[in-house]
């Protein structure tokens, strides 16, 4: 039985695909000589993964939710 | 897409920065043994982009030059990785210890990105596991 949400779970699974997409750009643009651009790509993917984090977080109280109540 | 995406694609960033702190190295050596008789040609690091799904677009060896296919974009499918391919001569540009100087500063700041990134990466992999044994 899936305990989690299915809208919560694949939210939560795009936001780690982005977060590794912006990973990647961050990666690449730092390799570019004189790029201005990575403070901004490190802020995107500071902002997916402070979101994914949120959302994980928001998974594991709902399953510490129905941990107790199951007890 | 896997669990640990954010970790390879910031371990590729690593290795690419540590690539060239290494050619950074060997351009200040350079430097410091040049004479007025003879001086040393700048190398630089070049980087590609390597897909990271097997069927995404890109040229015969698995490579996207970055001339080809625009770094910044962030939008493609899956986005691509980035690896070191080498080192190549600067023609006419001689080595020179205080251009060397903010290329170490450069890529050290880079290297300590994409140890950040990991970090995250490091992160959201335990809390996964935490919903996974709680699940």
């Amino acid at each position: 039985m899936n305990l989690i949400p299915g809208g919560l779970a694949e939210i939560a699974q795009d936001a780690r695909a982005r977060l590794a997409i912006l990973a990647r750009s961050a990666a690449a643009r730092g390799t570019q000589p004189e790029s201005a651009l990575n403070s901004s790509a490190m802020a995107a993917a500071a902002r997916a993964a402070i979101f994914t984090d949120a959302l994980l977080a928001a998974m594991h109280a709902r399953l510490e939710e129905l941990k107790t109540v199951a007890r | 897409m896997n669990e640990f995406d954010v970790l390879s694609a910031a371990s590729a960033g690593m290795d690419a920065q540590r690539a060239a702190l290494d050619l950074a190295a060997r351009n200040v050596a350079a430097a410091e043994a040049a004479s007025p008789n003879g001086s040393f040609e700048r190398l630089v690091p070049r980087f590609a982009l390597a897909p990271s799904e097997p069927e995404s677009a890109g040229s015969d060896d698995g490579f996207d030059a970055p001339d080809d296919k625009d770094p910044f974009d962030d939008s493609g499918a899956g986005g691509a990785a980035v690896r070191y391919l080498g080192a190549v001569p600067e023609h006419g540009v001689d080595a020179d210890a205080i251009t060397e100087m903010v290329a170490v500063l450069d890529a050290q700041r880079a290297y300590e990105a994409n140890a950040s990134v990991f970090d995250i990466g490091k992160r959201l992999a335990e809390r996964t596991i935490d919903v996974g044994r709680l699940q």
